[in-house]
């Protein structure tokens, strides 16, 4: 039994600071536990890559689809049923032999929710908001994705109303695979383009 | 609104990179 069995860990100090503000705010009435629990719990169960991984693998298996998630980001994602704040003007933008896609937000960290869920921390972070847009391909290749000098890099800066997904190139050898099993190769950071499958 | 990595750079830019911004703003759209 280790020592700390009856001593539970004891919380940050964000954790404890959101905890007391969530109790206040209970006490007085003004938020419900419940619709608390509820909103983690779809951040949780709902929101994720696995979404993103969907609308990719759709796109790879059906053209027409492709067509219309390349022109019409936001209702073709809707079509999978995935919408919701921080992803209500969505733009995909296609990886090709000739051109590899980057997002980031310079700002602060914009990030589309209802494919991909919450950023990753780097994401947030002032080096990779930066050097994304001034040295793309040195960023890359230090994230361990080397991109060649004949392919074009596209950095695609976020805002509070345009979010993007990059729809990477589907890998060779992967004809054989279902729908489903095409999603389960679709990762987190081939999505944003930090990442070639 | 499409910048070149050397238009944003200058000669500390690189080739084959550019960086693409929304730009839009609904005020911006005619009645």
């Amino acid at each position: 039994m280790s020592a700390d069995h009856h001593h539970p860990q004891e919380l940050a100090p964000v954790e404890a600071r959101i905890a007391a503000i969530e109790s206040v705010l209970v006490e007085k009435g003004i938020l419900d536990i419940d619709a608390v629990d509820e909103i983690v719990k779809h951040f949780e169960d709902n929101l994720g890559p696995m979404n993103g991984a969907k609308v990719v693998a759709r796109a790879w298996t059906d053209a027409a689809y492709r067509e219309r998630l390349l022109s019409g980001g936001t209702a073709a994602i809707n079509e999978l049923g995935f919408s919701g704040p921080e992803g209500d003007y969505m733009v995909v933008v296609e990886n090709t032999p000739q051109v590899h896609n980057l997002v980031v937000c310079t700002l602060c960290s914009c990030y589309p929710w209802p494919i991909l869920g919450l950023p990753p921390k780097w994401y947030k972070a002032p080096a990779y908001r930066s050097r994304a847009v001034r040295e793309p391909r040195k960023l890359l290749a230090e994230m361990g994705t080397v991109i060649p000098d004949g392919v074009e890099i596209r950095v695609w800066d976020s805002s509070a109303e345009a979010r993007y997904l990059v729809l990477p190139m589907r890998p060779d050898g992967t004809n054989t695979l279902t729908e489903e099993q095409l999603a389960g190769i679709v990762t987190r950071d081939s999505m944003i383009g930090v990442q070639r499958l | 609104v499409r910048f070149t990595s050397r238009e944003l750079w200058g000669d500390g830019g690189a080739d084959g990179e550019t960086v693409h911004v929304d730009l839009f703003e609904r005020y911006l759209q005619e009645e």
